[in-house]
């Protein structure tokens, strides 16, 4: 499973990296190192089934604090 | 630098804030258990405040021709607020993307192939989208054309289909629930389905006729109001007391046809709907947030940013939330607050800044 | 000349390539007797055994359109029965009563009658170990009395017995998930092993509506090569669960108010790891992950809740839980190791393993076991609510 993700991931960066490096989008290639480290690191963890960071949680909890009332 | 080199016609926004708005027809169901049979009069009262609010956001971008969200936040706002508005609206589409992904991952799973693991479906549809998104907003925009009327179409001849097993009486009693319950309903539909039109200010600067945006938003959210009425009205004639119970009234309705005996099952017709809007939907949302992005960082192209956001967007939606019933909960309990802010507030704040500034001005020349 | 040499090259390629047809061990499929299920029982006289091979009787299978009455009346399938000393005598002595010589490559089953389970199955597995054309994967029974009453018992729906046999036993390990199903690799694998038990699902023939059904009811657990005992359906799915063989399955389980839910298994996975503590016991942790939906519920309450899916999946975690319990404790009854915790330890501590394997009949009796169950509820179907008034 996890190796089936590294390739997955490694044909989409031989594919997608040497297109931003002829156009020499230097700053696109650094966000998008950055973003594509964060997928890698999400999809590792959904592989080994360790709970992803999850924005629901988050949101659910401060919704919570800020709004006092509610429908409930 | 204009990230976005394409350019729509207001009639081809026009169908693309239908067929956007379309997943109304199921978006519904969230609100099919609370406000049981009156949802019709939850729909007219929510269309009435949303013309109010899309006349607010249609105002913001006529104020700012060409500009999309993200540059007008930095203009109105000053460099500072203006990012940080520009940043929190940019997560609010995303969290869009990752809801409606869950919520089509688990659409299919629960009616049409049960044993499916939950990430499979999110896979699939986040890679159409991402090559719609690849493509840019004028192949969006035309293949909206044909999706707004074919659904159109499903929608109606569903209704059509179902006139025979339709009952005035299932429409009675009419707001038979407390005031506060009413409310919730009217939050949840303004919330949801109607007032995420608020991503289009990121569209709207792409049209060829900047400045008479008005009429083709104004005219797109009536239309796709008037088929979400019609067939919510159908389906509670249909179900009536049974639309409390079912996890998606709409589908039970459809379920429930059978024109000679011959023509039955036709709930798949259901399925495709969804699976037509939802895409609409998370492309739009997709694109948004893509766009958002590289034009809060200042990048040349928003081309690479698809397949990390992507991927990210598939990590997370895959487990969202533990069951589907937690979903619904969110959807009803939670969710209006949170979209309200970034629906209501946030314009209405930047409408006021606006203002103040016009007057601010006025006072300056007139000084 | 040099025409000559090529054409002799090509002669002989020719003449090689004519050679490999396999001319010499050719069998013609009308000279084939494919047999689909095998049994094997003692005999009436000590020391033999009776072998009991069921073959496909090409010409009256029945089609699923000629089902009762017209047509050939006779059964697809033919049994033929002898007794012998050892399996390849008597299967080669089958040859005095049948036209055909018997062919195994297709066969589907192995019963062993469960005099023959008692007594110690090693003598009679080695024939299908060693001959070619039988295959590793055949799945292993037990029969309840005898493999021969079983092989005859018929069904409406299959035409042969043995291939009803071998569906039910591929269908209950994916949808109820209380038997496990065992193929002959699998089988030999648990016997190579000192400490590991093996296992294999039991068939029994039962009263029908009309006339006799085999059906299958439990698992049969061998010490050594002996049956000693057997694990009935609840003790079967623990066994399950700890493997994570676990494919489908219902749980039921109460509501606070005491109705009655049962609840779809639609995907589990079943880990354990072992340790030896401090003061040399060993300590087994087991971890299942489980995931479902809702089935089916009695009672009125709304389930869809969120404290009540709380309390559902809690409820989820008791019962296996308590599955997995009745099974360690069954398995330390009789004394047999089927989980494979022996094996388990020794592939970690390979040292110690060496001092703790002649006892480890003692070491299993004392084993603490931690069972770690991790349910979720995911869907509840078409409907959130019952239909019942508000």
């Amino acid at each position: 499973m996890i190796a089936l993700l590294i390739v997955a991931f490694a044909v989409i960066l031989l594919i997608q990296v040497p297109k931003l490096i002829k156009k020499k989008y230097w700053r696109e290639l650094l966000v998008y190192s950055v973003l594509m480290t964060l997928a890698f690191v999400m999809c590792l963890l959904y592989a080994l089934h360790v709970d992803v960071p999850n924005p629901v949680k988050n949101t659910q909890y401060y919704i919570k604090e800020l709004f006092p009332f509610s429908y409930k | 630098m204009k990230l976005e080199k394409g350019i729509i016609t207001n009639t081809q926004l026009m169908f693309l804030i239908i067929s956007f708005m379309e997943f109304m027809v199921l978006a519904i169901n969230f609100v099919y258990p609370i406000s049981k049979e009156s949802t019709w009069i939850a729909i007219l009262v929510a269309y009435a405040l949303v013309i109010l609010i899309a006349l607010g956001y249609t105002a913001i971008a006529k104020k700012y021709p060409g500009k999309n969200l993200v540059e007008i936040n930095d203009i109105a706002l000053g460099p500072f607020i203006g990012k940080i508005f520009s940043a929190l609206y940019i997560w609010f589409f995303f969290e869009y993307l990752i809801h409606f992904s869950y919520y089509f991952n688990s659409f299919w799973i629960t009616y049409i192939m049960t044993e499916t693991p939950r990430i499979v479906f999110v896979v699939f549809l986040m890679a159409v989208c991402a090559m719609a998104v690849k493509d840019g907003i004028e192949t969006i925009a035309r293949c909206s054309v044909i999706f707004a009327i074919l659904v159109g179409t499903m929608v109606i001849s569903i209704v059509v289909a179902q006139i025979s097993k339709m009952e005035l009486s299932h429409f009675l009693p009419i707001l038979d629930m407390t005031p506060k319950v009413f409310i919730q309903s009217v939050h949840i539909i303004l919330t949801i389905p109607f007032c995420d039109i608020v991503v289009f200010l990121m569209i709207l600067p792409y049209t060829d006729k900047n400045t008479q945006i008005r009429k083709p938003v104004l005219l797109a959210i009536s239309l796709s109001t008037a088929l979400m009425f019609i067939c919510v009205l159908a389906s509670t004639a249909v179900l009536g007391v049974r639309m409390g119970t079912s996890t998606s009234g709409t589908f039970a309705a459809t379920r429930e046809i059978e024109i000679a005996a011959i023509l039955a099952r036709v709930d798949v017709l259901i399925a495709i709907t969804l699976l037509i809007t939802i895409f609409i939907k998370i492309t739009v949302f997709y694109y948004a947030t893509v766009l958002g992005l590289a034009q809060m960082l200042k990048l040349r192209s928003y081309k690479p940013l698809i397949v990390p956001i992507g991927l990210i967007a598939c990590a997370i939606s895959a487990n969202l939330y533990p069951s589907d019933m937690e979903q619904v909960y969110c959807a009803q309990y939670i969710w209006p607050f949170n979209a309200s802010i970034f629906e209501i507030l946030l314009p209405a704040i930047t409408l006021v800044v606006i203002a103040l500034q016009s007057v601010w001005k006025e006072k300056g020349a007139a000084e | 000349m040099r025409i000559c040499g090529r054409l002799l090259k090509v002669v002989v390629c020719i003449l090689l390539i004519l050679g490999f047809c396999g001319c010499w061990d050719s069998r013609e499929l009308n000279k084939l007797a494919i047999v689909m299920g095998m049994g094997i029982d003692r005999g009436d006289d000590p020391g033999t055994l009776q072998f009991t091979a069921q073959v496909i009787n090409v010409g009256e299978i029945r089609t699923a359109g000629e089902n009762g009455g017209g047509g050939g009346q006779g059964k697809g399938y033919v049994n033929f029965e002898d007794t012998g000393n050892t399996v390849f005598s008597t299967i080669r002595d089958i040859t005095n009563q049948s036209s055909r010589k018997l062919y195994f490559a297709h066969n589907q089953i192995l019963i062993f009658g469960r005099s023959v389970a008692e007594e110690g199955v090693t003598k009679y597995l080695d024939f299908f170990l060693r001959d070619p054309e039988t295959r590793l994967n055949v799945y292993i029974l037990v029969a309840q009395d005898s493999a021969r009453d079983v092989l005859n018992v018929e069904s409406n729906i299959e035409n042969i017995p043995a291939q009803n046999i071998k569906s039910m036993v591929e269908e209950e390990s994916a949808f109820t998930s209380q038997t496990i199903a065992v193929r002959l690799y699998e089988f030999k694998d648990s016997l190579l092993v000192k400490t590991k038990a093996a296992v294999a699902p039991i068939v029994e023939i039962s009263q029908g509506s009309d006339g006799n059904i085999s059906k299958i009811n439990g698992t049969a657990v061998f010490k050594g090569d002996k049956l000693v005992g057997t694990l009935n359906k609840t003790e079967g799915r623990g066994l399950l669960w700890v493997l994570g063989k676990v494919k489908s399955g219902i749980i039921e389980a109460r509501t606070p108010q005491g109705s009655l839910v049962s609840m779809e298994t639609v995907r589990a996975d079943g880990k354990f790891s072992s340790e030896i503590t401090d003061d040399g016991k060993v300590k087994v942790t087991i971890s299942i992950r489980e995931e479902g939906n809702l089935g089916e519920q009695e009672g009125p309450e709304n389930l869809s809740d969120l404290s009540e899916v709380a309390y559902l999946e809690q409820q989820k975690n008791n019962v296996i839980k308590s599955e997995v319990m009745a099974a360690i404790r069954k398995a330390q009854e009789l004394d047999a190791d089927v989980f494979g915790f022996g094996e388990s330890i020794h592939h970690k501590y390979p040292k110690e393993w060496a001092a703790m394997e002649d006892n480890w009949d003692e070491l299993f009796q004392q084993i603490e076991v931690e069972v770690k169950v991790d349910a979720k509820l995911r869907l509840t179907g078409r409907i959130s609510v019952p239909a019942v008034p508000e």
